[in-house]
């Protein structure tokens, strides 16, 4: 049984160092001052042991007063902690979002059209290894042909968002395409066009130039063949409507020559924003208003790169951030109550007044009550501000009542006491970094410190002069 | 005794509010004990014996009020584990076995139709001398004529839920009809073997008037059924167009879909689900399901019919729904009698410290008899909830027989304040406190925990310093 008190005694010291000594000083002095005070009923050992069991029974008692009142704000924050940060970092909304990305779908990246022109003819070739003579069959040879691609790209990207919340919308996208044969042969161009593989596209449409075209589908590509002239020039249309989320993209996924490339993107929402790479001093970006929605263009006159550009939605929703300074504040809970018990304690046995162990434990409880309803209230979303107040006021209140038959100035003491540790305390928590924090711990020691030496001071003048008088 | 104190910190670990309540109101109730020991007497061997013996019945009237509230935490406690062992436990096991007699979750793929042909071709032969004219022999093939063959597509799917009970639980089971209306044509100019492959779903337990008809024709004597396929060939004309239509009944769990597994541009498709008892606001889509165009309720409001038209469209992903595992046997029931063993003890805690700031000696009989009272309710609702009133009507029987004994036991106390703080606290146990039992928010459910800390906090300090006011000075414990 020792050796489990002296773990959880041991724990406790580790968590609150500082705390926890004050609290075996003041227990210390709580112990010596009942031993001190207590009726002399019997001589001899039987007077020093019933002193003693006296002394250390009350001593023990308050400090299993604070040490339960410490675990029941500690058990409790670990009850609120995680719920807080959840809501902190807005889990129930990812979540949402993760489970609408899946029946939505996700982002959107666009590749471009990829084409590849090819050109073929006809050759004698020897197979290899005939026996007993050579024998020659003919074959077709198919080998690429460089001159020739994309000339130009216009497209336009309609983006109605359905639910600003979780950043869905239906994209209606028209790309044109100006394709060329630069090359003197008769060639074949095979277009590819990606498509994302679970995505649901709608009204999907292919023509050149202005027929409608029959594609195939190979690993996640629209693809299709067209025999392309010396010189010819084809317009290639790409339209469709299709589900996204988040983000819109479109990117040349190799780096090659760009000229004449225009893409506008037009939302029904202003809450965006855009994405250009390499970055605007290369490719050109004009943003305008239009209604309650806004257009963004890109244009690229002549240049090498592979760009991307695109938008990013914001959700409307956003995590509440607040919980983070509401968690820093409850996470001085425990050691305020500690800290306030403490120093109520010392107050009292300097102030020479009776320590009435009901009414310190009522104390406490008052004093824990406020975190407890803060963090119930904090969980019920309602803003940090309002029982951090209401329950500060409320602890003030009730330990008027407690302490109201206690002189003024030791009343009034109390009273500072409980609302420095109430607020002023855990407020510091807010601080923005780990070490004003520290600094700020450890300016609280000092001036409890302080206190503690001034108050007695006080109290040795006033009796000084008291005695003084008297004489 | 190490072992006690130990068993003593892993309960106070693991329930900190009640744990540390029952050992303040123990403590109370040895000091409350104890303090007759300071009117002892003057020598110091009666003061001893004064001192044992007034240690010894604080210590026993604690010992009894702990082992009193146990007593009653394992009564209700067996009470508990009695009703989850016969309601709705949920397990993989049961799910499986029901599964494997009513049903899977129910996955239609779609038809699949490969036109090929047999066509001669010139093969070029092998020449000594390269300046030789090529050569050619003529050799018959097979060559698929790559098409989209499926141009319309019409599906009518009635799921009717039936709830599955297995090991006391319920799954979510329902019984399907399945019509399916194909429009194929063979898009070619040329006369092909059209192979059709219908997948049924996999593993699946049951499907009846399975028909499929070609043109009007019953196609049974074709089909050859192997490996949760039906299969069969047919000649197609070039650019004949038919229609098939699939019907079939079949059963199911958990969820339903139909994918398109392949990607081709889908054309003049509609896929209508109607469900039977699943209103419109309870609808949920299993994973990687697109959600359909239109959804209503049917006429009598208690369904849902979703439709998804489709054109010119691409995808791959699956039309389908997710049915919400449905309410178990007795679940709301079973939250509130989780929370009871938590509820008598906070009550007995709370009685019993209202009666010390009273200043009135706890009756461990009374205690006893009200801690009775309180689990007969629990007892109670777990007896009759399945056969009479269901949740609210066995709370309510429960909670009135309980306010009802309670208010004769504790009728006699002094005062009226002191029967009302009693009263008021036996009500807020009774009806209130259950019913948080309902909340399923962890966010809720610790905000309210939180809230009832304070409130018990403030009502010992109101009630502390209402009866503190009331002694005459000086009067202090």
């Amino acid at each position: 049984m020792l050796d489990a008190l002296g773990r959880i005694l041991a724990w406790w010291g580790g968590r609150e160092p500082s705390a926890s000594l004050m609290m075996y000083v003041a227990a210390v002095l709580l112990f010596a001052g009942v031993f001190v005070a207590a009726n002399n009923r019997f001589t001899g050992y039987a007077a020093g042991l019933e002193r003693f069991a006296h002394a250390l029974g009350y001593a023990l008692l308050y400090i299993g007063v604070l040490g339960a009142s410490y675990f029941l704000l500690d058990k409790s924050l670990g009850l609120f902690r995680p719920v807080a940060s959840r809501l902190a970092l807005g889990e129930d909304h990812n979540e949402r979002m993760m489970e609408t990305r899946k029946r939505w779908g996700g982002e959107i990246q666009q590749a471009e059209l990829g084409m590849a022109l090819t050109r073929s003819y006809e050759e004698v070739m020897e197979i290899p290894d005939a026996y007993p003579s050579p024998q020659y069959i003919n074959r077709i040879v198919t080998e690429p042909v460089e001159e020739g691609g994309i000339v130009e790209f216009n497209g336009a990207v309609d983006i109605e968002v359905i639910d600003p919340s979780l950043t869905t919308y239906m994209a209606s996208v028209e790309y044109q395409y100006l394709v060329e044969n630069q090359s003197e042969y008769t060639t074949t161009a095979t277009f590819k066009f990606p498509i994302i593989r679970n995505r649901y596209y709608e009204n999907l449409s292919v023509s050149i130039n202005g027929e409608d075209w029959k594609y195939n589908f190979q690993a996640d590509n629209l693809a299709w063949k067209n025999i392309m002239l010396p010189r010819q020039v084809d317009m290639v249309k790409i339209s469709f409507s299709v589900r996204g989320m988040e983000n819109f993209s479109y990117y040349v996924p190799e780096q090659r020559g760009i000229e004449a490339f225009l893409l506008t993107i037009h939302l029904n929402t202003r809450n965006y924003y855009t994405l250009t790479k390499p970055g605007e001093d290369a490719i050109e970006l004009k943003s305008v208003a239009q209604g309650s929605g806004q257009r963004s263009t890109w244009v690229i006159k002549r240049a090498i790169m592979k760009p991307i550009m695109g938008i990013r939605l914001n959700s409307t929703e956003q995590p509440d951030l607040r919980q983070w300074d509401a968690i820093s504040f409850a996470n001085y809970g425990p050691a305020a109550v500690m800290l306030v018990g403490v120093t109520t304690l010392l107050t009292m046995l300097i102030m020479g007044l009776p320590v009435r162990l009901d009414r310190f434990l009522l104390y406490l409880g008052v004093f824990s009550a406020q975190f407890l309803g803060f963090m119930g209230l904090d969980l019920l979303q309602i803003h940090y501000v309002v029982p951090i107040i209401l329950f500060s006021l409320l602890a003030l209140g009730l330990t008027f009542l407690i302490y109201k038959d206690v002189p003024r100035l030791s009343r009034n003491l109390i009273l500072a006491l409980t609302l420095i540790f109430s607020v002023g305390y855990p407020l510091g928590n807010l601080l923005p970094d780990e070490q004003a924090r520290s600094i700020f711990g450890m300016i609280v020691q000092s001036l409890i410190l302080l206190y503690i030496f001034g108050l007695t001071l006080f109290v040795r003048v006033q009796q000084n002069s008291k005695s003084r008088s008297a004489e | 005794m190490s072992t006690l104190f130990d068993k003593l910190v892993n309960w106070i670990n693991f329930e900190p509010t009640v744990g540390l309540l029952m050992l303040i109101t123990a403590i109370a109730l040895f000091g409350s004990g104890f303090r007759t020991y300071q009117q002892s007497a003057e020598n110091f061997w009666p003061w001893l014996r004064q001192l044992l013996t007034t240690s010894t019945s604080a210590l026993i009237g604690a010992a009894l009020f702990v082992g009193l509230m146990w007593a009653f935490r394992i009564v209700l406690n067996d009470n508990v584990a009695s009703f989850y062992s016969t309601h709705g436990s949920v397990s993989d096991l049961s799910r499986s076995s029901a599964q494997t007699i009513w049903g899977r979750p129910h996955q239609q793929i779609e038809l699949t139709i490969r036109h090929t042909h047999q066509v001669e071709k010139l093969e070029e032969q092998p020449r000594e001398k390269p300046e030789d004219p090529p050569t050619y022999k003529t050799v018959i093939v097979t060559e698929e004529v790559t098409q989209n063959s499926i141009i319309g597509f019409e599906g009518d799917v009635m799921m009717r839920l039936n709830e599955r009970e297995k090991g006391y639980a319920l799954y979510s089971g329902y019984i399907l009809d399945v019509k399916i209306v194909y429009d194929i044509i063979n898009d070619s100019q040329i006369y092909t073997d059209a192979e059709f492959n219908f997948p049924l779903s996999r593993g699946q337990a049951l499907f009846e008037n399975f028909v499929i008809m070609m043109d009007g024709d019953d196609m049974s004597p074709k089909l050859r059924i192997a490996n949760d396929n039906v299969s069969w060939t047919t000649k197609m004309k070039p650019q004949q167009k038919s229609q098939l239509v699939i019907t079939y009944s079949s059963r199911g769990m958990d969820y339903f879909y139909y994918q398109i597994p392949v990607q081709r541009e889908i054309k003049n498709f509609v896929l209508t689900l109607t469900i039977d008892r699943l209103p419109v606001s309870l609808i949920n889509y299993p994973d990687g399901v697109i959600t359909p165009g239109k959804i209503q309720p049917t006429e009598d409001g208690k369904g849902s019919i979703l439709t998804w038209n489709l054109d010119h469209a691409i995808t791959v992903a699956g039309m389908g729904v997710s049915l919400i595992p449905p309410e178990q046997p007795g679940a709301q029931v079973l939250r509130v009698l989780v929370i009871s063993p938590y509820a008598l003890t906070l009550l007995g805690a709370m009685l019993a410290l209202t009666m010390l700031i009273w200043g009135v000696s706890v009756r461990f009989l009374d205690l006893a008899l009200l801690s009775a009272v309180y689990s007969m309710q629990f007892l109670l609702m777990a007896a009759i909830s399945d056969l009479f009133f269901g949740f609210w009507g066995s709370l309510v029987v429960g909670a009135l027989l309980t306010l009802f004994l309670s208010y004769f036991l504790f009728r006699s106390l002094p005062t009226r304040p002191m029967r009302v703080s009693v009263y008021a606290l036996i009500v807020f146990f009774t009806l209130i406190y259950p019913l948080s039992g309902l909340l399923t928010e962890l966010s809720h459910q610790n905000a309210f925990h939180a809230l009832m800390q304070v409130g018990l906090i403030l009502y010992v300090t109101g009630l502390s310093l209402y009866v503190g006011g009331r002694k005459p000075a000086g009067s202090g414990s």
